[in-house]
């Protein structure tokens, strides 16, 4: 059952798969290939996307919490506004394809 | 007689399949896929356990029907839930007809069935608004041709069928559930007072149980084509065992069927089951449909059509006059459906068009890379 | 029976009337047809092959009907049937047994889902599978001809058929699809190879069939593990390179060139994971099949 996606405002908002049950992945150092149980998709993700992704199945965070779980991906960064726009984005194209789904104010 | 036709033995008395020879195997595999029924008997088969008293090589059709059928389940149900999103700003209830409805009612009548279109059914003065909104959503229209737009628009119970960019699924939005040009009146405001609500789907509906079956009965003998008239049969004979378990169904189906202006497809959906599906039916409601039944020869052609017809559409269960019982069920249906004038006009240009395009014929050609399936 | 044991009227009238039942191991076919011509390619490309008796559980009926009527007369047709609903237009006759091939590959690719079915070719050397994904225009079938007539067997041109459970990929060893320029360079880099005559304009341009080397119809039966997964790129100035290609893009390749993939679901993606997971992931550029002889060789040899 798809519950109704609300206006986001960053940062505290907690994003969580939409059927972890339902989500197969598996990661190469090229990237990460997820298939969507529900709607029988299959897509292939970037390195970040399918750790992010990954992250999230283990148990639901917000974007701070992501950027705390994935350092490895942020060694070279060094503004922590601009990485959160990153996974921000990144968030809402999973979104846009029934990965993910956001719970509203944290 | 189709009610001797193997896959309607085998689907009524699943046991039987233990003591098939190699050739009947042969056989009832190709009805199975014909009638498309084959994911059907698997389901039975499995239901019993006898799946392992099945020979290898006929066991992996009835499990690769079975895997494809399931795979349709999943997908109806998630395009359900698609149809749902995008008509979230719409202030109406959804309800779902046929295949959709078995599924996300969970009734037996779904199991091992194959799925195609979504049916919705939605009032005549939001069309217009559930259209637009589906639309926006990545649905597209078919049926270009202004001749079939305004078929479908003026003629038929439903605006022509969307296709989803994405996905390649289509949807069905009917306004009521025979064409508004039909000789044969429903009282469509009734059906949409009595649906119910899908247990844990918000906003989704399905008709209310005897209507699902009345609904079902009409469909069926109004239709044109019957190449699914075999399965759609056994729809209906698993409904009417289902619902008929509980208290009122029998009661109440007669006066519905009045109600509603559907006597006659009841009357004619109740001989055949039990004719050829062997389906219970109470005598008393038998008796209640007496009044106003069709004249003994009227019934006699219509028995000898339909029983035709109904046979899983392969060459072993065609006999003398299958032929002419389909043409003559497939005009009998556009009668039904059309006034006359409008009716020949319909015909000759759909001939035209078959003549140039085989279009019935064709499922798909030779690609130039890749044959798909 | 071996068909090569039927007399020419033997195999024509047993098409005739629907009693041909042909062996394709793991899939048994019945034909029909009353096309002379359609005796005469089966004879010639599935010599090999065994029929079964007559009685035999046959997963597919198919027939290649010449069609009758006015307009056929002027310009004859033919048309393919399954389980006796007529598929696809009507062809040429000329292009009927070429229809057979096509048929039945949509036959096993739409129903054969005890297994994941890949458009890929698969060559087998000491007992290790190379599975080349058929991306059109990338020279698959024009390579997989070449090397079968060099050492490697053949287990399918067009269908790899991958056991979900056991990993294993097996094929029928059907006759191999060469078009237009390749049925030339494949006389010539294999001049004692059977073939079909060249059937011009079709939807594929000029076609030809290959039969398969006898060695790989007599091993037919036997499955291969797969060792690697290369993906063909032809064209005319390529020097001949074997370059690893990205593991997860090789996942999407497959699942993408799978016809049963979707009706898998989680199986599916499983079943790949594995095979990408279990082979060597190679892109191959070439441009000519000596240097792609070479190249697998030193594959085979365990060089890569």
């Amino acid at each position: 059952m798809l519950p109704e996606t609300k206006p986001v405002q960053p940062d505290s908002s907690r994003w969580s798969p939409l059927d972890p049950d339902n989500l197969q992945l598996r990661s190469w150092d090229s990237g990460t290939v997820v298939y969507n149980g529900l709607s029988g998709d299959t897509h292939l993700l970037s390195p970040l996307a399918g750790d992010i992704l990954q992250q999230l199945k283990t148990s639901p965070a917000t974007c701070e919490q992501l950027l705390g779980a994935l350092p490895d991906h942020f060694r070279e960064q060094k503004e922590s506004d601009e990485t959160l726009d990153i996974i921000e984005i990144i968030l809402h194209d999973l979104q846009a394809i029934d990965l993910v789904i956001c719970n509203g104010r944290h | 007689m189709s009610g001797n036709a193997l896959i309607t033995r085998a689907l009524l008395l699943p046991s039987l399949v233990t003591g098939l020879s190699v050739p009947e195997w042969d056989l009832l595999v190709r009805q199975g896929r014909r009638a498309n029924l084959l994911a059907r008997l698997a389901h039975r088969i499995i239901e019993q356990q006898l799946m392992d008293r099945v020979p290898p090589r006929p066991r992996s059709h009835l499990l690769s029907a079975l895997r494809m059928a399931d795979r349709q389940s999943s997908a109806m149900r998630w395009e359900v839930e698609c149809i749902l999103r995008a008509l979230a700003g719409v202030d109406e209830r959804v309800i779902l007809l046929k295949g959709a409805a078995y599924l996300l009612s969970d009734l037996p009548t779904a199991k091992g069935r194959t799925f195609a279109d979504v049916d919705i059914l939605v009032p005549k003065q939001r069309i217009a608004e559930v259209e637009s909104q589906l639309m926006l959503h990545g649905w597209q229209g078919t049926h270009h041709d202004d001749y079939d737009q305004r078929y479908y628009r003026q003629w038929m119970h439903e605006i022509p069928p969307l296709r989803h960019v994405k996905r390649g699924t289509s949807i069905d939005v009917h306004h009521t559930v025979l064409p508004e040009s039909a000789r044969l009146k429903i009282n469509t405001a009734l059906l949409f007072q009595s649906a119910i609500a899908v247990p844990g789907h918000g906003r989704l509906y399905v008709l209310a149980p005897v209507d699902m079956v009345l609904h079902s009965a009409t469909h069926l003998f109004h239709e044109g084509t019957l190449e699914n008239g075999l399965r759609d049969l056994f729809d209906l004979d698993s409904l009417l065992r289902h619902f008929g378990a509980r208290p009122d169904f029998w009661k109440q189906l007669v006066p519905r069927a009045t109600e509603l202006g559907m006597r006659r497809p009841l009357y004619y959906a109740l001989r055949y089951c039990s004719k050829i599906l062997n389906t219970p039916i109470p005598v008393e409601v038998i008796n209640e449909l007496e009044p106003g039944k069709p004249a003994p020869i009227v019934s006699s052609m219509m028995d000898f059509c339909y029983q035709r017809a109904l046979s899983p559409q392969h060459g072993s269960c065609s006999t003398k006059g299958s032929r002419l019982a389909t043409t003559f069920l497939y005009i009998r249906s556009h009668w039904l459906r059309m006034p006359f004038p409008l009716l020949v006009q319909h015909l000759l240009r759909k001939a035209m068009r078959n003549s140039t395009a085989r279009a019935w014929e064709t499922l798909f050609t030779p690609a130039p890379e890749k044959p798909e399936p | 029976m071996k068909i090569s044991n039927y007399s020419h009227e033997q195999l024509t009238r047993r098409l005739e009337g629907g009693e041909l039942l042909l062996d394709l191991k793991p899939f048994v076919t019945r034909i029909r047809s009353n096309i002379p011509g359609i005796a005469r390619d089966i004879a010639l490309m599935y010599a090999g092959f065994e029929t079964c008796p007559e009685d035999a559980f046959a997963d597919f009926h198919v027939a290649v009907i010449r069609e009758s009527g006015l307009l056929n007369w002027m310009k004859p047709r033919a048309r393919f049937y399954f389980d006796g609903r007529p598929s696809f237009i009507p062809l040429p006759v000329s292009q009927s047994f070429a229809m057979l091939e096509w048929g039945l590959n949509w036959c096993v690719a739409a129903h054969g889902h005890q297994y994941l079915i890949i458009h890929a070719a698969v060559i087998e050397r000491e007992g290790r599978a190379a599975i080349l994904p058929g991306a059109p225009g990338a020279g698959k079938s024009t390579l997989c001809a070449g090397l079968i007539n060099r050492g490697w067997r053949l287990l399918s041109d067009e269908l790899a058929l991958l056991d979900l459970d056991s990993g294993l990929v097996c094929g029928m060893c059907r006759p191999v699809n060469l078009k237009n320029a390749s049925i030339d360079v494949i006389r010539r880099f294999a001049p004692h190879a059977v073939m079909t005559g060249p059937v011009p304009d079709t939807t594929k341009g000029t076609i030809a069939l290959m039969r398969p080397p006898e060695e790989s119809i007599a091993a037919r039966d036997a499955p291969a593990r797969p060792a690697w997964i290369i993906v063909p790129d032809y064209s005319p100035e390529a020097s001949p390179e074997l370059v690893p290609h990205d593991r997860a893009l090789a996942f999407m390749l497959l699942a993408e060139q799978s016809f049963n993939y979707d009706i898998h679901g989680t199986n599916g993606f499983a079943a790949i994971a594995r095979l990408i997971d279990a082979c060597h992931c190679y892109r191959f550029s070439y441009s000519n099949l000596e240097d792609a002889v070479r190249i697998f060789d030193r594959l085979a040899g365990g060089c890569e």
